[in-house]
């Protein structure tokens, strides 16, 4: 990849064992990561979770109640919000209502004390990039929320800052606008390749922009992966449930033999899954969470040919057609299942008795239970 | 449709009686009889020409200008921080948060009648020697001003979200810088209101005054009571209407630059 020629190197920025107490309340709990220069990393996690605070921590707009934030392997604790050189750009966009397009853009520039040649540079360059030449006589309430949006993105760009953080820039976008939005946004931060962090608690958003995605929940981090990574093995319940559809099952360890296990479900059916991940550590009599995607459960009328594991007898109690997918609510002799299946696959099953199977390499094990 | 009437009837009711004492004293001021006479006889100026050539009209006139002038400014000066803490950051004392009280004190002259202020102001300023001085007339006005300053530059700067400020910051702005400018110019109109409002309230002000006025050091509404005891020719009803004047042309600025909204803010 090509790096233009005006970016300095992508910095690397440093989180270690972050904390931050209100009152009585731990926002943000010991939380440390790394990130790869030039990357995005998403913090994903439902509303609450800390992820704001985190991002304001990170820019010096809040102090950590322990921790440290590193930018290039410096800290920066003691570096006030103004001379840290973090790009913020926030949910509600915070233009500068009394001020056009341009003055917003040039802002960050005739602060930095850039000449006026530079400044008009780097204003003509931004406003091509975010598609907005021509507004630039504008006020921001004369503006689309969409168009807000982007004198946002540029007003931050223009100073390239060494980290460039998004609290939810999309969230009060329409959804076509968002997912236009989502891929130039996508599109200019590869291109410029600073580091980014995105924050989100739209699992959809963060699987399409990010690089890395960090999942918060109360405050800690319950996982730090790739997408992919995250969304085949989850390694908790709770991410097993935010990403994705899924159903959760309880379980008992009843045999593990040559990477195969054999756990019993809460009605004493037998279901078989790989012994990988949480489950090769386990032992007949041991507790287990599983998951099973929804769209990895088949359902038929007539029971699947002999030799194939993970059959059990249930009922259909009602499907909701969806499109390409049917949603399917089961009742597997007192286990409740929810099945995305191919419309097409299921439009001839009766609700009524049906077969529910699925694949061993469908049962992920989440926990201990 | 009969509702309609009776409700646009109501209203020119109501106005007529709000106008009528205003119609009178605006007649009467061009009068060309030696009385106060409703309806004036005849059209003459000279009540205008007298009062304007009137040494003590005039310097009232102008005291009271000067002193409103002055008490806005320095009620400028002392609120802008103060209203920017009280709507911005936590305020404590001893730990406690204390934002709350200290609005409430510093609004309080807004509630509590302005004469026993004005007993308050007149024996404190004695004690410091200050009585029947100008500082002494000023620090009495800015009594009455700065809580009308205060209150629209809270409400302004509250109608400021942090994030605006925030993002100035972030792009490298100091708190300094980021507060003149971002954080004032979107205040602006609450500033110009206020101010302009406490102009008025100075300068028509009388409660307070009337304590603190020495024969010398007298403002234009005192001398106009005082006026009214001794004379009552119709040179009071021209300055009258210079008064009307001057406190409509202030009231339209704040219009012309605020809009409807600006009028009830405050
Ligand atoms: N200034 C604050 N004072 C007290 N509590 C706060 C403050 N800011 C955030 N919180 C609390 O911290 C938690 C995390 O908030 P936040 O970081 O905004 O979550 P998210 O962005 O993930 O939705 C929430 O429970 C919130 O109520
Ligand atoms: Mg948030």
């Amino acid at each position: 990849m090509v790096m233009p020629t005006e970016r300095r190197k992508s910095s690397t920025l440093t989180v270690e064992s972050l904390t931050k107490v209100f009152g009585n309340h731990t926002a943000v709990d010991e939380i440390s990561f790394q990130t790869i220069p030039g990357e995005i990393t998403a913090f994903l996690g439902p509303s609450g979770c800390g992820k704001t605070t985190t991002l304001r921590i990170i820019a010096g707009l809040e102090s950590p109640t322990s921790g440290s934030v590193y930018i290039d392997g410096e800290q920066v604790n003691d570096v006030p919000a103004h001379r840290r050189d973090i790009g913020l750009v926030f949910q509600d966009y915070a233009l500068f209502p009394h001020m056009t397009v341009r003055q917003n853009i040039e802002f960050g520039l005739k602060i930095k004390g850039l000449n006026q040649q530079e400044i008009q540079e780097r204003l003509e360059k931004s406003l091509t990039q975010v598609n907005l030449a021509g507004k630039e006589d504008r006020y921001p309430q004369q503006l689309s929320g969409g168009e807000q949006q982007r004198v946002a993105v540029a007003r931050t760009l223009v100073t390239q800052p060494r980290v460039l953080l998004f609290d939810e820039p999309l969230s009060n976008l329409d959804a076509k606008l968002r997912e236009s939005t989502r891929l130039e946004l996508h599109n200019l931060q590869r291109k410029l390749g600073i580091t980014s962090i995105y924050v989100t608690h739209d699992q959809i958003e963060a699987f399409a922009i990010a690089d890395k995605i960090m999942l918060m929940n109360k405050g800690k981090i319950d996982q730090f992966g790739t997408p992919e990574e995250i969304y085949a093995s989850p390694r908790t319940a709770f991410a097993a449930d935010f990403i994705g559809t899924s159903n959760i099952l309880e379980t008992t360890v009843r045999s593990v033999n040559q990477g195969i296990c054999t756990l019993a479900l809460k009605n004493g059916q037998m279901i078989t899954g790989f012994a990988v991940g949480k489950a090769s550590e386990v032992s007949p009599g041991d507790h287990l969470l599983v998951m099973i995607r929804t769209q990895k459960i088949r359902m038929t009328n007539t029971k699947p040919e002999r030799g194939q594991v993970n059959i059990l007898p249930g009922k259909c109690l009602y499907k909701v057609f969806l499109g390409d997918s049917t949603r399917c609510l089961l009742d597997a002799e007192g286990i409740r299942l929810t099945a995305d299946c191919e419309s097409e696959c299921v439009t001839n099953v009766r609700e009524g008795d049906v077969y529910v199977s699925f694949d061993v390499s469908a049962v992920v094990p989440v926990g201990r239970g | 449709m009969i509702l309609d009437r009776l409700y646009k009837l109501y209203v020119y009711v109501m106005y007529f009686f709000i106008l009528i004492p205003l119609i009178i004293i605006v007649g009467t001021s061009f009068t060309t009889s030696q009385y106060v006479t409703f309806p004036p006889e005849g059209f003459s100026l000279k009540w205008f020409v007298r009062v304007l050539t009137s040494y003590s009209w005039m310097f009232s006139f102008f005291l009271s200008a000067v002193i409103a002038l002055v008490s806005m400014g320095i009620a400028i000066l002392v609120s802008l921080p103060a209203a920017k803490a009280l709507a911005k950051h936590r305020v404590t004392f001893l730990g406690r948060d204390v934002g709350v009280t200290l609005r409430t004190l510093f609004l309080s002259p807004i509630v509590i009648p302005m004469i026993v202020f004005g007993i308050g102001i007149a024996i404190t300023l004695q004690t410091l020697g200050l009585y029947g001085t100008f500082p002494g007339l000023v620090i009495g006005h800015l009594i009455i001003v700065v809580p009308y300053v205060l209150r629209s530059l809270i409400v302004s700067f509250e109608g400021i979200p942090d994030s605006v400020e925030e993002a100035a910051i972030t792009l490298g702005a100091t708190p300094i810088k980021t507060f003149f400018k971002v954080t004032l110019p979107m205040a602006k109109s609450g500033l110009i209101a206020g101010s302009l409002f406490a102009f008025i309230w100075s300068f028509e002000n009388v409660t307070v005054s009337i304590f603190l006025a020495v024969p010398g050091l007298t403002p234009l509404p005192i001398r106009m009571w005082g006026y009214l005891s001794e004379f009552a020719d119709p040179s009071l009803c021209a300055v009258a209407t210079i008064f009307i004047v001057v406190a409509f042309g202030v009231f339209l600025a704040i219009y012309r630059k605020m809009g409807k909204a600006s009028m009830f803010a405050v």
